[in-house]
């Protein structure tokens, strides 16, 4: 039954598809298409750009609301409590909200001492992650006190952990041939099996890793620079798993094979494997990602 | 760490270069068709097809220069918008369409229509590209279970809808 029904199916697809007889439109049909796309995409990109500037926007008012009542609050509003110092936030657009305290922008002059004449207050911002120093912000009060600046320190110097310098292998820059026709399977497992040096960062796998580990035993691994420069096989679910060529022929034509990197999360990438001579090996998942590789040992 | 493995010898004899690949507007010559005929047994509808390989053939456009395997990219993209179209006509009754000629339907052409958008599209590649399992998971980036449970759900819908 299954059969017959199987023997069906493709009979009456075939049969079907042979009934639409499609002519591909002229050139310009498609080419405006393509600029409808393109105008589209200007569009999209304005618009977010347009709502990221009114987001940003939006910041810097929020930045001169009295305490995040809800109410901006301006230097000139003639209802504007008397002990109140607002900070003009000069440098706003360039702090990021999440990081700019506002409990540190406005600050109740009974907790400031009264200046003595011009002398700056300092302020320790709440939190250290502040991106810059704003120094000098002008303020408005409308205290009966002279001029008052308020600097807020920069931030304790922080060291960020360095990792080894990244050097692009030789071999990725040598001229390219021509790509190379794969007679079989075990061929192309064969040529796989090795380690690969990633050519450029983020790599096929979209992660900062040095290469691929592709092993005889049908392991795979992404593998990741010490600090002493050597190549080491990366720990964790999503970095290492099990791989598989496939014969793709069929679909794509002869010399066609995909490979199969499937993690210990049980996730697969998929890509097309194509060899370039001299030895490179490029990934690409359908032009949703890709990856150049060189041999280790180039 | 790992030694590093064997290095691929690309000059060993035998092996030999492929053709110059298609430029595009070759390809769109070459593939718009079958693309289209591929596009109406999933969409049913010869325009939405046609609308469906049109678009795919303007995405290609802007990154040919990027996509390894134009043609695999085409026939996935092609599969996988039309997936779309049904998908969304689901929810739209707008989208919905009149069903082809007279000339082509039957008991079967009214079942396939019955089947899910997943479900068609699998059908599709394996019993009209005559792709394998993992082909089909592949084109569709699917699991190769999912294919096969979606096949046998789909054989059983089908034979569901055959039987008086």
């Amino acid at each position: 039954m299954t059969d017959d029904l199987e023997e069906q199916l493709s009979q009456r697809l075939h049969a079907r598809a042979a009934a639409v007889t499609p002519s591909p439109p002229a050139r310009s049909d498609l080419d405006r298409r393509i600029r409808h796309r393109q105008r589209r995409r200007i569009a999209v990109t304005g618009s977010v750009a347009a709502v990221a500037l009114a987001a940003g926007a939006a910041t810097a008012l929020s930045l001169r609301d009295g305490g995040g009542n809800g109410e901006l609050v301006s230097a000139a509003h003639p209802d504007e409590p008397s002990a109140a110092i607002i900070l003009a936030p000069t440098t706003s657009l360039a702090m990021p909200a999440t990081t700019a305290p506002r409990a540190a922008a406005v600050v109740d002059a009974t907790t400031v001492p009264p200046p003595p004449s011009t002398a700056p207050t300092t302020i320790s911002p709440t939190s250290t992650t502040v991106a810059s120093s704003v120094a000098t912000t002008p303020v408005v009060t409308t205290a009966p006190v002279a001029t008052t600046t308020v600097v807020i320190a920069p931030p304790p110097t922080t060291t960020i952990p360095t990792t080894p310098p990244r050097v692009r292998p030789t071999a990725c820059d040598s001229p390219e041939r021509a790509a190379v026709a794969l007679p079989d399977t075990a061929t192309v497992e064969h040529l796989l099996v090795g380690n690969w040096l990633a050519c450029d960062r983020p790599s096929f796998f979209g992660t900062d890793d040095a290469g691929l580990a592709i092993g005889a035993d049908g392991h795979w691994a992404k593998l990741a620079r010490t600090g002493a420069g050597d190549l080491v096989e990366m720990d964790g679910r999503d970095n290492r798993g099990s791989w598989k060529v496939l014969d793709t022929s069929s679909m794509n034509g002869p010399g066609h094979f995909q490979i199969n990197l499937t993690s210990l999360t049980g996730g697969t990438r998929m890509s097309s494997v194509v060899l370039i001579a001299p030895a490179k090996l490029v990934l690409n998942n359908m032009g949703v990602s890709g990856g150049t590789y060189v041999p280790a040992n180039s | 760490m790992r030694e590093a493995g064997v290095v691929p010898n690309t000059d060993q004899p035998g092996w030999v270069a492929r053709p110059e690949p298609l430029t595009f507007d070759e390809l769109y010559h070459h593939a718009y068709g079958p693309l289209v005929r591929l596009a109406s047994l999933i969409v049913d509808d010869r325009h939405q097809a046609q609308e469906a390989v049109q678009e795919v053939f303007a995405r290609l456009w802007t990154r040919f220069e990027r996509v390894r395997d134009p043609e695999a990219y085409l026939r996935a993209s092609v599969i996988n918008e039309c997936r779309s179209l049904l998908r969304r006509r689901r929810v739209s009754p707008r989208l919905r369409i009149v069903t082809e000629t007279s000339s082509t339907t039957g008991p079967l052409d009214d079942a396939l229509r019955t089947l899910a958008p997943k479900r068609r599209a699998v059908v599709v590649c394996r019993f009209y590209l005559g792709l394998s399992i993992e082909e089909t998971a592949s084109t569709l980036h699917m699991n190769t279970g999912t294919v096969k449970s979606s096949l046998r759900r789909a054989q059983r819908d089908l034979r569901g809808a055959l039987t008086p």
